[in-house]
């Protein structure tokens, strides 16, 4: 039942873009997937991808694209610069790929991009965030909302709900996701009125963060933000729950990870995340995703899975908006992606190519993420 | 520098506990480092790889079979003890019969800690893991505005009493006799009547036993079990080893405490103090170094580079 | 190991095959693997020099981004923010290689590693100048178009001229002196080589090639950050240098070659396929460590020592007219003051004095013996005057000047040389190769005339080439010139030995029991040939047990028990002597 309402809201979302009778698109177009599969990224690479996998075996069951067939290749970067540009070069110039979703770590982008720009060859990132990606070019466009987009809507929320005057931050810093979250919150929480009572830094690889932690806590703050990766994530609000912090925590995104919540189980609870996505999203393409992902997996899907699940679904709407594979139609068709129905919500690129949907802050309840009021 | 953090003396002794349980776990994973150097000149890259698997293993027996702490900490020796018999035979022993120098037993050793860690990757996958919190209660005691966990009294405890015991096995059982006197001289030894082999691998087993009691104990006081965790406590526990004199067991455990203690120290109050924790680290091991070059503890001997 | 001529070729091909693969099915990957070969020189200078250096990955990261922001924030061109870098990696090696250098092995392998983090957290603390965490991109300054200056066929360029480098060096007095270095220090330091000063040159030399490679890196990628140069890079770095082996440069061009090739390869052959990767993913890091463990316990020498010596062997020895032995060289003329005088000297090893208050005079042109039983000290005294370790007390004097506290490798220079009591030769090199370490001091060509191969350079090892034939000659060694040294007859290498230190020319020359394991015949022969020094005007000092070799040719003995000189003076007065026969045959 749920499947036919699927393949009638697709149906239908390929006649809103008003469908070109005759068929300019080949039998098959070959999309790329670059993603870190390897390596201590793989945690979020491994997921994109099956989200990728996901959804274009769905657009190719669907006929999407009519008779066409999507070929993926998805290449392993290896969170490594040079892999990265390596196999973008082999996709764009041996595959001769449409279009190219990733790669997952911006520092990867940085290198790897500018070579699809050059090669006038779409990219679209699901998994980065940082400054600067979308500046890259006309080429490069995101689905992952950027955390300055998130933060201060849940951050609004929390302040007015718990009376917030105080706050403290841990975040790692040797990496820049972490570091540019915790810049994206420490440049909010003033504009909020809020002090800044202590900030403190881990590096990769640390798993005692005890210290910090005190440290924090004894300039007694109202709440507490917390800026990790997702390895580092568990361990943070364990042994913060461990050492007495009893205030409420706001996780950055690395904590909207539902192994956070088999980790961390009882110290996960009261955790407020700002999200793009989480799994109870009553969004309607968000549940035929969710169900679908435990069908195929048997687990249940994070947030990047989401995000990669509807990049390739935003490709593909451009390829059949666009009715070409040529790279350049793709791009501009992306360019024109407005109010498309994702499991994300109602996705739209802004003129920055950057993503433009609702976003939810979340707390966990009942070991569940639920939505914050 | 942040004055009122500074007088404040629970903050300080807190900061002290913390210190030491950390300095615990850096002693417990030296032992067995030092172990192997003092008696056999080698320097065992692959401790850090041995003791992330005894962690895996811990984990395997107490969350997947669910069995209590004391099994997983006697399955994790039992495979810290195997881990580190094979490395001696695969890794060690083939290089003794040509005489070859430290660097290559030093390169061989990384060789088969890279592959040691990729299998763990490979089969276990990069998620984090940690041991069920039915094993230990995670609740801290409080006194005093003081806090300090089970988890971190286990540690101290099972370091002075790993200690104590490595102590009295080297120097009053035939066993610990021998393994000195290899130590000392092996070929004397050999033509002493000692069995060489079988003694090396006794040293072996016993500072695999050693990383695998440190791997339970970081399990538990971190929660973070993941295939990479050898990297960290690697450096540091090299570190110690030098600080404390290469091959001397009480300046290992000595410097790891030290060492734990100016590193909590310097997070908590060194302005942006856990950026620089690590060069901190660092730095004081260079100018140990370089004011006595055979380590806090270690004796003064002739041989320089 | 002759028969198996097609060995080197079975593994040059493969390996050669692969990186032309490379090139040709994906220009994205020549870029890395040039990069990665250059990495290999650098970690081969110090794995060459037995310097466990784990520092390249933080020389690389110093290279990239000095040469990111001078090109960037200073608007300078690449020519000269590159070269910049390199001569900031070549700073920064000198100031922390003094103390660093100082320390054995692990410690420096320990210290280089804190090293490259240390780097990082520099990286990481100074955002301003580097992009901090973020790293040096677009959004923090350093635009890609502007950061991407290089091109591949800069790589390939500075691989050559590197490649050229080395082979220059290799062939120099620098390359000889590694090689001795590596092998004996001890003995290469009496040779007049500066252990310290070579290995400081080696670490200096390695961080600049592994700035440059980070230079370019920088530049060819186009962007950094501080996670490109973690704590393995350093290991990959020096899984090449070990694969190529420590004993040849090209084997580490080969190893960096290999090991980079190689996952590439099973990206290309595994291909994309869906369940495959996840499971192969760590395919490479396991081949990576599986090549380090295999080639350090069945392949010590690596890539290269399936060459064999790959050096070209000196040729069989010229036949010519037997020249005459050379002179000492003598910057002063003899004169009645004494040549080395021993002032009270003392050596305390712990609680054990070897030597106690031990005092003699050494005239110019005289032949001086060294006796006393076993454990006397005599070597130790040897040790003392060529300057392997100073007295604990006490003065040595050389042409009036004090030497106790000068390291060996100035007294070499002062013109004293020795052999060692369990012959310290360089076994891996060849027996004419030994020789000509010995001239170490006395070729006299700037590292600029070997880099450009001037003609100078070329006629100066000639000349050092032909004096070593001539004193093999001398000594009846000449046809045992191509052999390596560890395979001659233990009579044979003592007299390679003494041959080694007759290079040097040396205005004394201590000879510790260079008749053990002789029999009466070499005995006799080798008493003739030190008369015949004698009248070639060169002073030595000869510890030994064959009483008579000693008492026929020996001007003056000095006799030592337990550490004291007992007796002195001419060998009737000695053989007389109560106090030495006591010493010898013990009281009744």
């Amino acid at each position: 039942m749920r499947r036919s309402i699927f393949l009638a809201l697709l149906a239908l979302s390929g006649a809103a873009f008003g469908s070109h009778a005759a068929a300019a698109l080949p039998p098959t177009v070959k999309i790329g997937a670059v993603e870190s599969l390897t390596g201590d990224n793989a945690s979020y690479g491994i997921p994109i991808r099956k989200g990728i996998e996901l959804a274009v075996a769905e657009i190719n069951a669907s006929k999407m694209l009519g008779k066409t067939q999507l070929v993926l290749t998805v290449m392993d970067d290896k969170a490594d610069k040079q892999e990265g540009i390596s196999v973008f070069t082999k996709l764009i110039n041996e595959e001769k790929v449409a279009a190219i979703i990733g790669p997952t770590l911006s520092s990867t982008a940085f290198a790897a991009d500018p070579i699809a720009q050059k090669a006038g060859v779409p990219v679209i990132g699901t998994s980065t965030t940082a400054i600067g990606i979308t500046a890259m070019g006309d080429h490069i466009f995101r689905d992952s909302l950027p955390q300055a987009a998130v933060i201060p809507g849940t951050l609004a929320k929390v302040i007015a709900k718990y009376k917030v005057k105080k706050a403290a931050i841990l975040f790692e810093s040797t990496n820049e996701y972490s570091k540019s979250e915790a810049d994206v919150f420490k440049a909010a929480l003033p504009k909020l009125n809020v002090q800044i009572t202590g900030s403190e830094s881990y590096s990769k690889g640390d798993s005692d963060f005890r210290t910090q932690l005190s440290k924090l806590n004894a300039r007694k703050p109202d709440i507490l933000v917390f800026c990790s990766l997702i390895g580092e994530a568990i361990p943070v609000l364990q042994q913060a729950r461990e050492i007495g912090i009893t205030q409420p925590i706001v996780g950055g995104n690395g904590f909207n990870n539902p192994n956070v919540l088999k980790n961390a189980k009882e110290a996960s609870e009261g955790l407020i995340v700002g999200s793009s996505w989480f799994i109870e999203s009553t969004v309607p393409r968000s549940k035929v995703f969710v169900e679908a992902f435990r069908k195929k997996y048997g687990s249940d899907p994070d947030q990047f899975a989401a995000q990669g699940y509807t990049g390739a679904y935003i490709l593909a709407a451009a390829i059949k908006s666009a009715n070409s594979a040529e790279r350049g139609a793709i791009r501009d068709a992306l360019a024109k992606v407005r109010n498309l129905e994702t499991a994300l919500g109602t996705f739209s690129f802004d003129e920055n190519r950057d993503p433009q949907h609702p976003s939810t802050p979340l707390i966990v309840q009942n070991g569940r993420y639920t939505l914050f009021q | 520098m942040d004055l009122s953090l500074l007088s404040d003396p629970v903050f300080l002794l807190q900061n002290l506990i913390d210190g030491l349980s950390r300095g615990a776990l850096y002693a417990v994973y030296a032992m067995g480092l030092t172990l192997i150097f003092g008696v056999l000149d080698i320097i065992n890259l692959a401790h850090a790889a041995t003791f992330m698997w005894c962690a895996i293993t811990g984990w395997l027996v107490m969350a997947g079979l669910g069995l209590p702490l004391p099994a997983g900490l006697l399955a994790a020796m039992l495979a810290g003890a195997c881990i580190a018999l094979l490395l001696e035979y695969v890794a060690f022993r083939p290089l003794r019969r040509e005489g070859s120098d430290r660097l290559s037993t030093m390169i061989s050793s990384i060789g088969m800690s890279l592959i040691m860690v990729s299998i763990a990757e490979a089969v276990f996958g990069v998620e984090t893991r940690r041991f069920p919190s039915s094993v230990l209660n995670p609740r801290p005691f409080h006194f005093g505005g003081l806090r300090i966990s089970p988890a971190q009294i286990l540690i101290v405890a099972a370091s002075v009493v790993l200690m104590a015991a490595l102590g009295y096995f080297i120097r009053r059982t035939r066993m610990g006799k021998a393994i000195r006197a290899i130590a000392a001289n092996q070929k004397a030894a050999r033509l002493l009547g000692i069995h060489v082999e079988a003694v090396i691998a006794v040293t072996f087993v016993t500072a695999g036993a050693l990383a695998g009691a440190a791997g339970i104990l970081v399990g538990l006081l971190t929660n973070n079990i993941v295939p990479d965790m050898g990297g960290q406590i690697q450096l540091r526990g090299l570190a110690v080893v030098i600080l404390g004199g290469m091959g001397n067991m009480e300046g290992a455990v000595l410097g790891g405490l030290i060492l734990g203690v100016i590193e909590t120290f310097t997070i908590a109050y060194l302005p942006g103090g856990s950026d620089l924790k690590d060069a901190v680290v660092f730095l004081i091991l260079f100018l140990i170094l370089f004011v006595r070059p055979n380590g806090i503890m270690g004796r003064k001997s002739a041989e320089r580079a | 190991m002759s028969g198996r001529r097609w060995l080197p070729w079975a593994v040059v091909l493969p390996i050669v095959g692969l990186d032309l693969f490379i090139c040709v099915r994906n220009p994205g990957d020549l870029d890395r693997l040039l990069i990665n070969m250059i990495l290999a020189l650098s970690a081969f200078v110090t794995l060459h020099a037995k310097l466990l250096s784990l520092a390249n990955a933080g020389f690389m990261a110093i290279g990239a981004y000095a040469s990111a922001i001078i090109s960037i924030k200073l608007g300078l061109p690449i020519a000269v923010s590159i070269p910049a870098a390199v001569l900031l990696c070549a700073g920064v090696a000198l100031v922390i290689g003094m103390p660093v250098l100082k320390l054995k092995d692990v410690y420096l392998a320990i210290c280089t590693l804190g090293f490259g983090e240390m780097v990082r957290v520099l990286i990481i603390l100074t955002p301003d100048l580097t992009g901090g965490s973020t790293g040096a991109n677009l959004s923090t300054g350093f635009p890609y178009e502007a950061m991407k200056q290089t091109r591949t066929w800069m790589l390939g360029v500075l691989l050559a001229l590197l490649a050229y480098l080395f082979w220059a060096l290799s062939r120099s007095r620098i390359g000889r002196a590694f090689r001795a270095l590596r092998e004996n220090p001890q003995a290469a330091s009496t040779m007049g080589i500066d252990i310290v000063a070579y290995r400081r040159f080696a670490f200096v030399l390695s961080a600049m090639i592994a700035g440059v490679a980070g230079a370019f890196y920088a530049h060819s990628v186009g962007s950094l950050d501080n996670g490109d140069f973690k704590f393995n890079r350093a290991l990959d770095i020096l899984s090449y240098a070990v694969l190529g082996g420590s004993g040849q440069w090209f084997g580490s061009i080969l190893g960096g070659g290999f090991l980079t090739a190689l996952p590439i390869l099973l990206r290309e052959v595994l291909g994309a396929s869906v369940g495959f990767l996840k499971n192969f993913a760590q395919l490479p890091n396991i081949i990576n460590g599986l090549a380090l463990l295999l080639v350090v316990i069945f392949l010590p020498g690596g890539l290269a020592s399936v060459f064999g010596a790959g050096r070209k062997r000196p040729g069989p020895a010229a036949a010519g007219p037997v020249r005459e032995l050379p002179d000492p060289d003598k910057a002063t003329a003899p004169s009645e003051a004494p040549l080395l005088v021993l002032e009270d000297v003392s050596r305390h090893f712990g609680g054990l004095e070897a030597l106690g208050k031990v005092g003699f005079r050494m005239q110019e042109g005289l032949i001086y013996g060294l006796i006393g039983p076993n454990g006397a000290g005599k070597t130790t005294l040897i040790n003392l005057v060529s300057g392997l370790f100073p007295p604990s007390s006490g003065r040595i004097l050389w042409l009036g000047r004090e030497i106790q506290q000068r390291p060996a490798h100035r007294i070499a220079r002062a013109g004293i040389a020795r052999t060692f009591q369990n012959i310290q030769l360089f076994r891996e090199m060849t027996v004419l190769e030994n020789v000509i370490v010995g001239r170490h001091t006395h070729i006299r060509t700037s590292l600029l005339s070997t880099l450009l191969r001037l003609p100078r350079e070329g006629r100066e090892e000639r000349s050092a080439r032909a004096d070593a034939l001539a004193l093999l000659e001398r000594l009846g060694l000449a046809e045992l010139a191509g052999q390596r040294a560890g395979n001659l007859s233990y009579g044979d290498q003592r007299r390679v030995e003494i041959a080694r230190a007759l290079a040097m020319h040396p205005r004394l020359l201590l000879l510790d029991e260079p008749a053990a394991g002789m029999n009466e015949i070499e005995t006799r022969k080798l008493g003739a040939f030190i008369l015949e020094l004698k009248k070639h005007g060169y002073t030595l000092l000869i510890v030994e047990h064959h009483m008579d070799l000693i008492m026929k040719i020996c001007d003056e003995i000095v006799v030592l028990n337990f550490g004291r000189k007992i007796a002195q003076g001419t060998p009737a007065a000695v053989s007389r002597d109560e106090q030495v026969l006591e010493a010898y045959l013990g009281r009744d």
